[in-house]
């Protein structure tokens, strides 16, 4: 029988990789990525759908309505119900419905369980055959709001007690959890955007911004409630009239105004109207500033090295906002494996 | 100390963005929404367009999308003049809106039942025989489609597909109803037939037929122009014009209906809109007159640009009475951003606002200035009056009496003049730098007379707090501290320091004020006895009793505690205590007294000192936050210190960390242990210290707001824990307190 023998060389540079590898394999960890969409027409375009294919996402979190509280009528009604084409091949879709928090201040005691029964018939109406595993509640809630928003997310969990429910959570939420509390449900999930106040547009990056985030997340080891993160890959435009905020293109980039001519080029990259005029369905007063926020690739990974010095578990899965948006087009797949490793 | 002005009030107004009800931190009064304006935009006489004055929320009746009842009185009306007089309102109202589908057709059929009480007594059997039978097949076709023509989606969710269902109906309905207008011979009934028709297709999202028919059928159906149904046609039609991208048609129709159809200006208004300039100039060649193209241009106004369609209009028209209300938007706007901005609110000082860059800012109020130079308009003193205010606003003050100066001579309105006077005082207090007499006596006499005499229309809530506010910074700056607190109170504040208080009371005492110091004082919620009151509060905390008695006995107030001051229990329990009949009850003169005796008896006879330290502990322990006596510092001062809970706040200043420290009970119940030699009362003693050195915990530990009792530290098992189970643990007080004190029975697991 010959026998296998290898020169030593060799022995010691296969040991080395072996505990490379094994060393690489323990470390690292799992990065599941997923999307929101959040336009109330959804469906998965042939573009969406090769990105969503390259990075292996599994899950669409899909936006199914806005509660709001309709003053007149004494009542909470849906708005902006979405309007769903299934895709035809398998992503799990996810229900994501947004509640103003003025709803919590409005609806307690029984007036809850109405909510409950309704959104459970809206869910499942718009799921039509389709399984629910989670379902995702997003509300901006306060220490006001909290103990009737607390009760909805019991309730909803008792009607529907295999569904997963999880609700968004942001920076505040996690750093002044003593007085916001800690929701009752199976998971959060960490809204690392949005962290400064949009008034602020121009000074610092609204959107994301290192070290707000940082100096909010101090405590997060200690949040008790396992969590997903969702980070930005949108941008608007802040229109802005005497220095404040008075409109928020949410889905426009500033390249979509250029072509106007009836707005010129302001300081630090900004338009300026020259006149007041309409344009694309938004009004702009003569001297209106419109200034662009976005959150580049570069960002996005910036925000992820962030994200990673403060992940502590094995596995995590990433939400990106948003599916479909203008700005995502500035996006190669490399640059969401780039942040896939930031958070390895 | 830092100075504040408007801190509750601006971060009100900084925070929420939207100001809805703004709590005046001042005068303890509440602000409506439309006290943030000084400006009246009812001034302009004409109230046609008051739904459009400017409010925070934008409009004055904004968001009224739910007309559906709106055009019921016209209707009935309507209808009435065409069955006769004989016929009454009660009766139509009845079978157009109440009697269903069945009672309809029976009626129309001639088919009488004993039950049909409201028909047979109707005064409808008195109408013209031709006409009734018109009104009843009208209504019997209309009805039966009203079954889904007024059906209203309330619902979340239904897996009975209404919305096809309701299709299905409507398209059965339009097969089954059209084409019948030949059964109709009057012109107002047929109009109304094809009312119905129009609104068949309208729901059944067939746009362009929706279009077509109106089309067709604009004959009859604009016969009777001028009518609601020729209005609701032409609303109905503008609705599927803007559905199928006929978008510059649509707003033309839109602008006429909210300048010739009240009912539907609002809804008129919302729908108004465009996507790009091309859309306006194309609404704008629609338009074939200048009355037209100015409605056009005060929509645009109302709705997005005032300035821009002021200058439209005053182009086509200067003497157009739609530029008005532009002009009052525009003021009011222009007031949102110069008086109560809330970033500078936030600046202590009113006087440190950079109001060169806020006036820089301005970029289209010149508008207003050039038109009343013009003198065009037919409200010239209006517009003079505007264009003064607007210069004030942005500081020019010289250019801005030239204005109110022109006012003066166009105008005898005494209203008017009166709003003249306003914007004077607003100018006035926002011009002057020195501190001079002159001024002084101006100010007072215009205070008071804001304070008595403006018409009631006026809006002078908000302005009374803004001048108060003004002039307490203006006092401020010329070191007149005593009038600025008194001007406009930060009391909380200012009181926390003693000399303070001691200035306040100088100045209260010297008995001759000038009228700017009269003014204040008489606006001023705190009078002398407060100020001595807390005097008495402060003596007691520094346990300088006699100083304390002679001021409390100076303040006069004589209201009883609630409970024993002088008890204590393991467990603290106020209402406990409050609810105890027996409870030996004291007044703050009482009180003090009581204390002092304490003090000199134990002072002459030594054995007397364990028992009177233990009850002078005691009762400096329930005179804090956490004992049974809070009124004792509760007053018209420290209010809210009634509710205080103790915070992280680690700079708690003055008399907050007597409220929250314990260092005077500490001293006592030290004390009386010390002086005892009896187990049982040295147990007592170690426990009461316990407690004191927990409420420190409170106060400086992590306490139970950040850390769950599960964890454990909710409380401290400190010095005085430790002792009692060394050195008590043999007592029955010992035994007690493990019964009844939780955190000690923790403790000892």
């Amino acid at each position: 029988m010959k026998s296998v023998s290898l020169h030593p060389m060799k022995w010691f540079a296969f040991l080395v990789f072996s505990i490379l590898l094994l060393s690489s394999c323990q470390e690292r960890r799992e990065v599941n990525f997923s999307f929101y969409a959040w336009r109330q027409d959804f469906e998965v375009t042939p573009q969406s759908e090769a990105l969503l294919e390259s990075l292996d996402v599994k899950k669409i979190y899909v936006k199914f309505a806005d509660l709001v509280w309709d003053a007149e009528r004494n009542l909470v009604r849906p708005e902006a119900v979405v309007s769903i084409q299934y895709p035809k091949t398998g992503y799990e879709i996810v229900p994501v419905v947004y509640i103003r928090n003025e709803v919590f201040g409005k609806t307690s005691g029984v007036q809850l369980d109405t909510l409950v029964l309704n959104l459970y018939q809206l869910i499942r109406g718009l799921s039509k055959s389709e399984h629910v595993n989670e379902l995702q509640i997003d509300c901006d809630w306060t220490a006001s709001t909290k103990e009737n928003y607390f009760d909805f997310l019991k309730k909803m969990k008792v009607v529907d007690s295999q569904t997963v429910i999880s609700t968004t959570i942001r920076l505040h939420q996690i750093r002044y959890k003593s007085k916001t509390g800690i929701p009752p449900v199976d998971k959060g999930v960490l809204m690392y955007y949005n962290m400064n106040s949009v008034e602020n547009a121009g000074e610092v990056n609204t959107i994301f911004d290192r070290n707000t985030a940082e100096a909010y997340l101090d405590k997060l080891h200690e949040y008790p409630l396992p969590l997903d993160y969702a980070l930005p890959v949108y941008g608007w435009c802040v229109q802005k009239r005497n220095g404040k905020v008075v409109d928020l293109l949410q889905t426009q980039l500033l390249k979509d105004f250029t072509n106007d001519s009836l707005m010129q080029l302001g300081e630090n990259n900004t338009l300026v109207a020259k006149r007041g005029h309409f344009h694309r369905g938004f009004y702009f007063q003569e001297g209106d500033v419109l200034l662009e926020e976005r959150v580049s690739p570069e960002m996005c990974l910036n925000a992820a090295h962030s994200m990673a010095s403060f992940l502590e578990t094995e596995n995590v899965h990433v939400l990106f906002f948003e599916l479909n948006h203008p700005n995502l087009d500035t996006y190669e797949t490399n640059d969401f494996e780039e942040i896939r490793q930031a958070l390895r | 100390m830092k100075p504040m002005i408007l801190k509750k009030y601006a971060k009100l107004c900084a925070k929420a963005g939207v100001v809805l009800t703004i709590l005046s931190c001042g005068g303890g009064y509440y602000m409506e929404e439309e006290d943030i304006y000084f400006f009246t935009p009812e001034l302009i006489g004409d109230l046609t367009y008051a739904p459009f004055f400017r409010t925070y929320h934008g409009f004055y009746q904004a968001g009224d999308d739910e007309n559906r009842s709106d055009f019921d009185d016209i209707n009935i009306a309507e209808w009435k003049s065409y069955l006769g007089d004989m016929v009454t309102s009660e009766d139509i109202r009845y079978v157009l809106y109440e009697a269903n589908n069945d009672q309809v057709l029976r009626w129309s059929l001639g088919q009488k039942s004993p039950d049909e009480v409201s028909w047979n007594s109707s005064s409808i059997q008195k109408a013209d025989k031709k006409k009734r039978i018109q009104f009843l097949k009208y209504l019997e076709i209309t009805k039966r489609c009203n079954v889904e023509l007024n059906y209203v989606h309330y619902y979340w969710w239904s897996d009975n597909g209404e919305d096809s269902i309701r299709q299905e109906h409507l398209k059965t309905l339009r097969q089954e109803e059209g084409g019948k207008e030949k059964l109709f011979k009057d012109p107002f009934v047929k109009q109304r037939y094809h009312f119905t028709m129009l609104r068949l297709l309208f729901e059944l999202e067939d746009y362009k037929q929706c279009e077509d028919y109106y089309t067709k059928n604009i004959e009859p159906l604009r016969k009777q122009g001028g009518s609601s149904i020729d209005f609701r046609s032409r609303g109905y039609v503008a609705g599927a014009l803007k559905r199928t991208g006929k978008v510059a048609e649509a707003n033309y129709i839109y602008s006429q209906l909210y300048d010739q159809c009240p009912e539907m200006q609002l809804t008129a208004m919302t729908s108004f809109g465009f996507k790009d300039e091309s859309e306006l100039i194309t609404t704008l060649a629609f338009a074939k007159t200048n009355r037209e193209r100015e409605v056009i241009w005060q929509l645009v106004g109302i709705k997005y640009d005032a300035a821009r369609a002021i200058d439209e209009i005053y182009k086509i028209n200067p003497k157009s009475n739609l530029i008005d209300v532009l002009l009052t938007r525009l003021v009011n706007i222009k007031e949102e951003e110069y008086i109560w901005r809330s970033e500078e609110m936030d600046s202590p000082l009113f006087w440190e606002w950079d109001t060169d860059a806020i006036f820089a800012r301005n970029t289209n109020t010149d508008i207003v200035a050039k038109i009343a130079d013009e003198n065009k308009v037919t409200n010239q003193a209006l517009w003079n009056l505007c264009a003064g205010y607007l210069c004030v606003l942005q500081n020019e003050h010289t250019r801005g009496e030239s204005y109110f100066k022109k006012t003066e001579g166009l105008t005898k309105d005494a209203t008017m003049l009166q709003e003249l006077r306003i914007f004077r005082l607003v100018s006035r207090l926002l011009a002057q730098q020195t501190d001079d007499a002159l001024f002084d006596d101006y100010a007072a006499n215009e205070m008071k007379w804001l304070w008595t005499n403006p018409a009631n229309v006026l809006r002078t809530a908000g302005l009374r707090v803004w001048s108060e506010q003004i002039l307490r910074a203006h006092y401020s700056r010329h070191n007149r501290a005593e009038l600025a607190e008194a001007m406009y109170s930060d009391k909380e504040e200012y009181y926390l320091s003693s000399d303070n208080l001691d200035a306040m009371i100088v100045f209260m005492e010297k008995g001759k004020f000038s009228p700017i110091e009269e003014f204040a004082l008489e606006t001023y919620e705190l009078k002398l006895g407060n100020l001595y009151d807390l005097k008495g509060i402060y003596y007691f905390y520094d346990d300088n009793l006699n100083e304390s008695l002679k001021w409390f006995e100076k303040a006069g107030f004589g209201e009883p505690s609630y409970g024993d001051p002088f008890v204590i229990h393991i467990n603290d329990c106020h209402d406990c205590d409050h609810r105890e009949e027996w409870a030996e009850r004291y007044s703050k003169i009482e009180f003090i007294k009581r204390l002092i005796q304490l003090k000199n008896e134990m002072g002459i006879n030594p054995a007397l000192v364990s028992k009177n330290s233990y009850l002078l502990a005691n009762a400096y322990y329930n005179a804090t936050y956490y004992g049974n006596y809070r009124d004792f510092y509760y007053n018209a001062i420290f209010y809210d210190w009634n509710y205080y809970t103790p915070s992280h706040n680690d700079d708690a200043e003055g008399i907050y960390s007597s409220l929250e420290g314990m260092p005077m009970a500490m001293k006592y119940y030290q004390d009386a242990l010390e002086a005892s030699s009896d187990a049982e009362f040295k147990a007592e003693c170690v426990f009461m210290l316990a407690k004191c050195e927990q409420n420190i915990y409170f106060k400086t530990g992590e306490s139970a707001f950040e850390c769950p009792s599960s964890k454990g530290c909710d409380f401290i098992a400190g010095k005085y824990f430790r002792e009692l189970e060394n050195e008590y643990g043999g007592t029955e007080y010992f035994q007690q307190v493990l019964r009844e004190c939780g955190y000690f029975a923790t403790y000892m697991n």
